[in-house]
């Protein structure tokens, strides 16, 4: 256990620093933040023009959350890109040491960042679109951001591990995360959407989290929404486990016919 | 120096064609070629129809193909530059006899005629996903817009891709201004909604008069598309008068000091 905690904390180190050469204040003020926000504000008028303010603050929280949601697929993604972008994956499966703690350490900087990309939406454009919602309520949903965007990282590391053996990681994150928008209900409900296509979003992380967060912000208490919430859980429980195991299987492959440097 | 037309065609087509080799293998492309164009599609018309405004749908293909011809065309025209720095071409194309503009010319042209896929994606789902009317009152006058624009974005993507030399994070900022140009140019939504004071700077992008040309000429907008296809050829004339002495500048400046391997 002693182990684990070092590798989950060098794991955290070692993302941090990468982190830190790639957030220079130039790339923070002038990029992250700015795209941030714009480009919820881009889809919050999309809905604005549909359908007035109503659907605008609808897809404000969705919004909101898809933004961190995003950033969080692409980015558990990338955790695994960026050591095969820099050659370093061949020593991590040669290591004796257990990868996991380490990888989860290595993606708590993205979870971190999606939840302050949450934060800037907020702050930006709640008090233009975010009409009608109490700042209790708004306090009593972060768990609720909190337990969906950590789901959804799960999705990131599926993903991540499902393209291990290809080139193509970075274009399936993006094309899940964008898939989502329309998924998992963010500009408009998903219950509109085709049946089968409805069953694509429950399956998904954050459809269940998001409905639940709707309704917090509409004043249900935590006990109205416990159902969606522990769905939500599940699903991301069952991502994160099926990730887990497709990554050991991947990684197993890889040493038997030793040809991660294909990779 | 390049002084005869022929040699000048003949480096245009070298670079259209190399460019063209380039993409097939890009993973960005078939990203913004093929895929974001369905998906924002769907998100876009979905929404209209949610609230209530089908007959929205066409401008939203219309508008979710300009943002496809945007992404395919300027986002990988600056993603050319950095490509090349990246794969350490940029010094010896600058070096070279041939102006590095027509060059440049060569690949974003190549670019652009690729672009046009997305607006044909944009339409097929369109038509498929929501069996929507895509009559197009005036198609002359639409394909004429259509290649007007591509040759605007191309010039400012000129303009742009002389600061992008200077620059090592060209990505970056073609990633930011995304949006605050899907929204500046109303591409998904009526300009009628963004205060007056944001009029002005609408006018100076060429994807808002491509818009409203091809809404004209689509018969959404009331007006007459010659008339914006006219304001088009003098924007991408203005842009290309920018572009031609900022190259000769830049290019000057770096090879006077020697410090295009610093940017």
């Amino acid at each position: 256990m002693m182990q684990w905690s070092q590798l989950f904390r060098s794991g955290v180190r070692a993302s941090w620093a990468n982190l830190s050469v790639e957030l220079t204040p130039a790339v923070i003020f002038a990029s992250r933040i700015p795209r941030t926000i714009l480009q919820a504000l881009f889809f919050i008028l999309i809905a604005y023009a549909a359908g007035g303010s109503e659907l605008a603050k609808f897809a404000l929280i969705g919004n909101m959350m898809h933004t961190a949601a995003f950033h969080g697929v692409v980015e558990m993604s990338f955790v695994i890109e960026l050591e095969k972008y820099l050659g370093t994956m061949p020593y991590l499966i040669a290591s004796p040491a257990n990868w996991f703690p380490m990888m989860l350490g290595r993606s708590l900087t993205g979870y971190v960042e999606g939840l302050a990309r949450v934060a800037l939406v907020l702050c930006f454009l709640f008090p233009f679109f975010g009409m009608g919602i109490s700042a209790i309520d708004l306090l009593r949903a972060v768990p609720l951001f909190l337990i969906t965007l950590a789901a959804t990282s799960a999705l990131g590391w599926l993903s991540g591990a499902i393209t291990l053996p290809t080139r193509w990681g970075a274009l399936v994150s993006n094309t899940i995360g964008y898939l989502m928008m329309i998924l998992c209900g963010i500009n408009f409900p998903f219950s509109v959407l085709p049946p089968a296509v409805q069953w694509i979003g429950h399956a998904l992380p954050m459809t269940h989290g998001l409905l639940a967060i709707r309704a917090v912000m509409d004043g249900a208490s935590y006990a109205d929404v416990a159902g969606l919430m522990a769905i939500e859980t599940s699903v991301g429980l069952i991502y994160g486990a099926v990730a887990w195991k497709l990554f050991a299987h991947r990684l197993n492959i890889a040493r038997q016919t030793g040809n991660i440097e294909q990779f | 120096m390049i002084s005869n037309l022929p040699g000048l065609l003949r480096v245009t087509a070298a670079s259209f064609k190399m460019q063209a080799k380039e993409r097939a293998t890009n993973q960005f492309f078939i990203g913004t070629l093929l895929i974001t164009p369905v998906i924002f599609t769907i998100l876009s018309v979905g929404t209209y129809i949610y609230g209530g405004r089908a007959n929205f749908g066409l401008y939203a293909v219309i508008g979710a193909g300009m943002m496809g011809v945007w992404n395919a065309n300027l986002w990988t025209s600056g993603r050319i530059v950095e490509g090349e720095r990246r794969g350490g071409t940029l010094s010896m194309l600058v070096a070279a006899p041939t102006p590095f503009p027509v060059v440049l010319v060569g690949k974003s042209l190549s670019n652009a005629a690729a672009s046009l896929i997305s607006m044909a994606v944009t339409f097929a789902t369109g038509l498929i996903v929501f069996r929507l009317p895509l009559d197009i009152a005036n198609p002359f006058a639409f394909i004429v817009s259509l290649l007007l624009t591509l040759a605007a974005m191309t010039s400012f993507g000129l303009v742009l891709g002389a600061f992008f030399v200077l620059t090592r994070n060209a990505g970056a900022f073609i990633e930011v201004t995304n949006y605050p140009i899907f929204i500046l140019s109303g591409l998904m939504f009526p300009l009628t909604i963004l205060p007056l004071w944001l009029r002005p700077l609408s006018a100076a992008l060429a994807p808002m008069w491509g818009n409203l040309a091809l809404g004209t000429a689509a018969g959404l907008v009331a007006g007459n598309p010659w008339l914006i296809d006219l304001y088009l050829i003098g924007l991408s004339l203005v842009y290309l008068m920018i572009a031609r002495p900022l190259f000769v500048r830049i290019e000057h400046r770096v090879r006077r000091d020697g410090s295009l391997e610093v940017f």
